[in-house]
């Protein structure tokens, strides 16, 4: 009777065809626990899903199946007198049984009324899915069109984006690339193409693109793109050879690395920064040009003292030979004296010698080497070489050199160069004061632990205010003759070596020029 | 080769070997020579008057150069003929030097025959300034001993003025002033007119 009811129940059937849902076997042990259909009311919703979802599968779900079961395992514990209950509960039997029976009938009950309810709770429910359903389409709808409008409006963003970076690109003569380092295949914009005078849509890959950097700079290249694919910076400046000609370009790129640190892709940009670099060169070339300029002017300024030293031994030598050779034709010339004569002349060509190797190393165009220098001897030495000038205006040049100076890193030359020009700065001021005294004193200490200041004090004129500031200026000059370049150029030297140049006035009367100059590090 | 036993060449320079070398070369040539370091020993140094010889002067020379020593010698009126000696001349310091009377320029180095030539050349121009200053100094002698009166006719006759003019202008008659002529020329020594206004000129009396 149970099994025909499980068959005839209408949850066990197809709502559409009727036929019902369980295996024959299922169907016995359903009907034992449809004993009470009240069990339906306390199954989880879910199991009751379940069922509601296999009658319209024709299936029954294993769940369904064992909660089936546990209930009839229950109602047969309940009603078999086989079964004993604990003795305590053995007088209580015939209740149980009752309420068993009572809770039966209930069940029936409820499960009838149930059964009409649930139908109505889930036509209610469909419709309340329906409906939801319908909301949510409309609302994803409504979304997806908002979605693809921010879409578009990114679209145009994007385009109008790109128009500007191409704009840029083409102004600021860029491109970008990439390089898919798996296929090495490298994908360049027209901006790139254009700086690199290929046509556009060349099929490229990173040999291509070495093979068109300049060779002196390949090396360089490969070596910071290896370094690049290791996680290094790489922004680098090289040249190509494009158009039949050199030209300088900037990269700058980064490479994108996968979770286990594999390189995957590089991109980056392109810039022609060949005319920054020409005009660079320019200014280099400028700046060179100028410094030797200056040389060459302290180096005029000196000449009328250092030709006169030249010649001076030159025509020593010159009138002792011409006297040797007028006593040799006298009958009994005199050996003592034509000793004397050798001697002379070979004293004069010393100094000549000497004179020409100090002009030398004046005009030597090297750039600036770091060797340890002693300050002290670029002063002495630098003294030695306007010696006869200061004789000759009548100056008295007085040293006041610490002793035991820490060595300081340059070029001796240069530095030179500048104590030269500040010395005879020095003594051209004081050539226009004719009251005494009429001296230079030049002065090196320590200044701190960490620079040399040297100051070249004289006596002259002074500068005045307004000038202090514009002695430095290139082209500025209160002597006829001069460039105007020589305190300029003195001072990019000593800036170059990490020092500063100042001017000011004396208290009393002149002006003192002082540089200074770091002491070189101990490591160093 | 000397042109003169009494005559030195006057060395000057400040460099102790060029010094040195001048006087070895000189000397080989058979001059007299005498050094001074300086400038300002040469001028502290005393020459009889009559002295005969030129200077060997280098032109820069700390303290007083050589200019400046030519411009001294003209203010003291010492004649001697200057041979400039130079390292490294200028233009301008040439031109200035033989605008002050300098003989020569010599740059340094120099041949011994440049050197010898223009040594040469000054020896003869000093003894044509010595003659020629004696020369003014006799006729200046003889000058003096004229009377303030007889100066007068002097000047009046060189001035190309007949001797009557000249009683005229000075009051007086013809005669007296033909004794006054008389006796300047006989005074002066002059042979001859043209002798007495060659003279005059010599002597810078106004001839206008």
């Amino acid at each position: 009777m149970w099994a025909f009811c499980v068959d005839a129940h209408p949850a066990f059937r197809c709502k559409d065809c009727s036929r019902s849902v369980l295996r024959p076997a299922d169907k016995q042990q359903i009907s034992l626990a449809l004993f009470s259909q009240c069990g339906l009311l306390i199954l989880p919703d879910e199991i009751y899903l379940s069922l509601m979802t296999a009658k319209r599968k024709h299936t029954a779900t294993p769940a369904l199946m064992t909660a089936c079961t546990v209930f009839l395992l229950v109602a047969a514990a309940a009603f078999s007198p086989a079964y004993a209950l604990p003795s305590a509960w053995e007088e209580y039997r015939g209740w149980i049984v009752g309420i068993m029976l009572g809770v039966f009938v209930l069940g029936l009950l409820v499960v009838v009324l149930f059964q009409r309810k649930n139908g109505q709770g889930i036509e209610i429910q469909h419709e309340d899915l329906e409906r939801l359903m319908r909301e949510r389409t409309a609302e994803l709808e409504a979304d997806l069109e908002a979605e693809i409008e921010r879409g578009r409006i990114a679209q145009e963003a994007l385009a109008r984006s790109e128009a500007d970076l191409k704009m840029v690109q083409e102004v600021a003569v860029v491109g970008g690339w990439s390089l898919d380092l798996r296929t090495n295949e490298l994908t360049w914009t027209n901006g790139v193409y254009d700086v690199f005078g290929l046509p556009r849509g060349t099929p490229l890959d990173y040999e291509k693109f070495l093979s068109f950097v300049h060779p002196d700079d390949a090396e360089y290249v490969n070596e910071s793109w290896s370094n690049a694919l290791e996680g290094a910076q790489y922004d680098i400046e090289h040249r190509i050879l494009a158009d039949g000609g050199v030209k300088w370009v900037r990269e700058k790129a980064q490479v994108e690395f996968s979770d286990s640190g594999v390189p995957l892709r590089g991109s980056g940009i392109v810039q022609d920064i060949t005319r920054r670099k020409q005009a660079e060169e320019e200014r280099h070339v400028l700046r060179r040009q100028l410094a030797h300029v200056s040389r060459v002017t302290t180096a005029g300024e000196l000449t009328a003292a250092l030709a006169h030293e030249i010649n001076q031994p030159l025509a020593a030598i010159l009138a002792n030979a011409q006297a040797a050779r007028h006593i040799l034709d006298e009958k009994e010339p005199d050996m003592d004296e034509l000793h004397a004569i050798l001697d002379d002349i070979i004293n004069d060509d010393g100094r000549a010698r000497e004179v020409i190797k100090r002009i030398r190393s004046l005009l030597r165009k090297e750039s600036a080497n770091k060797d340890r220098m002693d300050v002290n001897r670029i002063v002495e030495d630098a003294l030695r070489l306007v010696e006869r000038e200061s004789r000759f205006r009548g100056v008295a040049v007085r040293t006041e050199l610490a002793g035991g100076l820490p060595p300081v890193a340059g070029d001796p030359i240069q530095v030179g160069q500048v104590v030269i020009n500040l010395l005879l700065n020095a003594m051209e001021a004081i050539g226009e004061v004719s009251e005494p005294p009429r001296e230079v004193t030049v002065e090196s200490r320590m200044n701190g632990k960490t620079e040399i200041v040297v100051s070249v004090r004289d006596t002259g004129r002074g500068i005045g205010g307004n000038a202090v500031r514009s002695v430095f200026e290139p082209f500025f000059t209160t002597k006829e003759t001069g460039l105007g370049l020589g305190l300029s150029i003195s001072r990019s030297i000593i800036e170059a070596h990490g020092g500063r140049l100042s001017a000011a006035d004396n208290p009393g009367r002149g002006a003192t020029f002082s540089f200074s100059l770091p002491v070189m590090q101990r490591n160093a | 080769m000397n042109d003169r036993p009494d005559a030195e060449v006057l060395i000057i320079d400040d460099d102790a070997s060029m010094r040195k070398a001048l006087e070895r070369l000189l000397q080989s040539m058979g001059y007299r020579t005498r050094t001074f370091s300086s400038a300002q020993e040469f001028l502290n140094t005393d020459f009889p008057p009559g002295s005969v010889g030129c200077i060997v002067l280098d032109v820069k020379m700390p303290g007083m150069s050589g200019t400046d020593l030519q411009e001294e010698l003209k203010k003291r009126d010492l004649p001697f003929p200057i041979v400039f000696i130079t390292g490294h001349g200028t233009i301008p310091m040439s031109v200035q030097a033989m605008k002050h009377g300098a003989v020569d320029f010599l740059e340094k180095p120099f041949d011994d025959h440049a050197l010898v030539q223009a040594i040469s050349r000054a020896m003869e121009k000093g003894r044509q300034a010595m003659a020629f200053k004696r020369e003014i100094r006799e006729l200046e002698e003889r000058y003096r001993l004229l009377t303030p009166r007889e100066r007068e006719v002097l000047a009046l006759v060189v001035a190309g003025m007949l001797n009557k003019q000249i009683a005229a202008e000075l009051g007086t008659s013809e005669k007296t002033i033909k004794v006054h002529r008389g006796r300047v020329m006989e005074k002066m020594q002059a042979g001859s007119l043209a002798d007495l206004v060659r003279m005059a000129e010599k002597l810078n009396i106004s001839t206008s």
